[in-house]
């Protein structure tokens, strides 16, 4: 698993520095570095060719499609991948334009000012509406905490931005306009980009297989969490434990928009069972849905699965709501007589009462030989670290994690851990907060 | 790494330099049009003796304008 997220990287990486290599190759570099606003110009060029190459990448990534999965290592590491090159990309795209400008500074900060502001080229002006777009919508993305819904509609209009990029990237003079091979590169690379988020936009709810199934009952534990179990309308579909799919549910009070569920019961069940914390808009509207609601699953995805460890013991950290992974594979290990080198469940919460699996975890331990639960609440005996992990579960060698929960929780203990000597490969995650 | 915190410092450090960069150079350009501004308005000379005064017309006063005198015509003189 984790040589396949690094395939997926370095496929990046290669698709991202191709036009870099294209660009040195192109014109000398002695004469590209040869002075101050050379330099400054040739960086700008960069930003701007990687920055639209990464671009274009998170549209492909945001496909869902299948084959994705095994190249990054599960669908949540596509987006989490699909997330950092948003990032990389918009701040490589930002410093593109100062770059440029950079040649005038200090002898004609004039003509730099002009070249930032609105003028009679259409490819400036261009270039000026996409970025100042992309500022817009990434501060919404990133800063303003918006309704589901709406941060979804807002985010398609990145394509749109995205396109005007790339008008600008084909109308302005450059090495891309001077170079067969540069402007051939960019342009398949951009229309690969365009046709992904097209797809994105329309085609996938059309051609991702879907999977109709209807509430069967709901029930709320502590105000806060929601217990929905789904039956089936004809076929059953085929997941493992600890995987996750994107649903719908046909109901006019909550909103038409997929969402992310891990689901949260054994393969082998003729029903699934999701369970899901009120946290925002979305998930508070959830406790209202009736039996009947007609419920569309898209999926499965993630590859969050303890089967591949089953000779090494196993230390499974959940924190808070990132139990949900943790009761399918539990109930799987406990229905099907897995023989297993053993597990320690770390059940992470903030107070007593958030632990609400932990008298269940507690049965199964009681019924598997080598499964143990040891719950740590924050509150009482502070956070967990990896000297407790390894105090209690006698040392961290040889060991595999899996981890869910919290970004800033599960991000901290993988620091500990890579800083414990434990190999990155032992390491596995679920990102559970991708939006 | 905090992918919030990163963008965030790129884009406040973006705004700040571009910010900087439009008003150093528009106050340039402001600058320049003064300065030319003035060079329009400043007489060319400033010695007293060149200065020539013109007395405004009022809107409402005919403006008079003196027939320029024809020439004489030259004085023929026969030859003798």
């Amino acid at each position: 698993m984790a040589n396949s997220k690094k395939i997926g990287w370095a496929c990046i990486w290669i698709i991202s520095l191709i036009p870099v290599l294209i660009w040195a190759i192109y014109a000398p570099l002695k004469e590209r570095l040869s002075d101050y606003p050379s330099i400054t110009h040739s960086l700008g060029q960069l930003a701007g060719l990687i920055g639209m190459t990464m671009f274009a990448v998170t549209f492909i990534l945001s496909t869902r499609w299948k084959f994705l999965e095994k190249y990054f290592g599960g669908m949540d590491k596509v987006y989490n991948a699909h997330h950092i090159l948003g990032a990389i990309s918009f701040i490589l795209l930002l410093f593109h334009p100062l770059l440029l400008v950079f040649k005038f500074i200090p002898s004609d900060v004039k003509q730099a000012a002009i070249y930032l502001l609105p003028s009679k080229s259409l490819a400036v002006n261009l270039g000026i509406i996409a970025l100042t777009g992309m500022i817009v919508l990434m501060v919404l993305t990133l800063f303003i905490k918006l309704r589901y819904q709406t941060w979804k509609f807002s985010h398609k209009f990145l394509g749109a931005f995205f396109i005007i990029a790339f008008l600008h990237t084909l109308l302005i003079t450059s090495d891309v306009s001077r170079s067969l091979v540069l402007r051939s590169y960019i342009i398949f690379v951009s229309c690969v980009g365009i046709l992904a988020f097209f797809y994105s936009l329309i085609l996938r709810s059309k051609l991702h297989k879907k999977h109709i199934y209807t509430v069967d009952s709901i029930f709320v534990k502590e105000n806060k969490f929601v217990n929905i179990n789904l039956k089936p309308k004809n076929e059953k579909m085929n997941f493992k434990a600890g995987q996750f799919v994107f649903i719908k549910f046909h109901d006019k009070n909550v909103s038409k928009e997929q969402h992310p569920f891990t689901i949260a019961s054994d393969s082998n069940e003729q029903n699934i069972r999701l369970v899901v914390k009120s946290l925002g808009d979305y998930t508070k509207k959830l406790v209202n849905l009736k039996s009947g609601t007609i419920a569309e699953l898209e999926g499965p995805y993630g590859n969050f699965d303890y089967h591949p460890h089953k000779n090494a013991k196993q230390i499974w950290i959940a924190g808070g709501i990132g139990i949900t992974p943790f009761i399918g594979m539990a109930e799987n290990i406990e229905k099907s007589n897995v023989n297993l080198a053993g597990i320690d469940l770390y059940y992470c919460v903030k107070n007593k009462e958030d632990a609400i699996y932990l008298e269940w975890f507690n049965e199964v331990a009681l019924k598997v030989k080598g499964f143990r639960v040891i719950s740590i609440c924050s509150n009482e005996q502070g956070r967990l670290d990896v000297k407790k992990i390894a105090e209690i579960s006698n040392g961290l060698k040889d060991k595999v994690f899996l981890m869910c929960g919290p970004e800033h929780m599960v991000a901290e203990i993988e620091k500990q851990l890579i800083k414990n000597n434990v190999s990155n490969k032992n390491i596995h995650r679920e990102f559970f907060g991708f939006k | 790494m905090n992918t919030k915190l990163i963008v965030g410092v790129a884009l406040v450090l973006f705004i700040f330099i571009a910010a900087n960069i439009i008003m150093i150079g528009e106050l340039d350009v402001f600058n320049q049009v003064v300065v030319e501004n003035n060079q329009i308005n400043k007489p060319k000379n400033d010695s007293k003796e060149n200065v020539t005064i013109t007395k405004p017309i009022p809107d409402n006063q005919p403006v008079v304008v003196k027939p320029k005198p024809t020439p004489k015509p030259p004085v023929v003189t026969r030859a003798s």
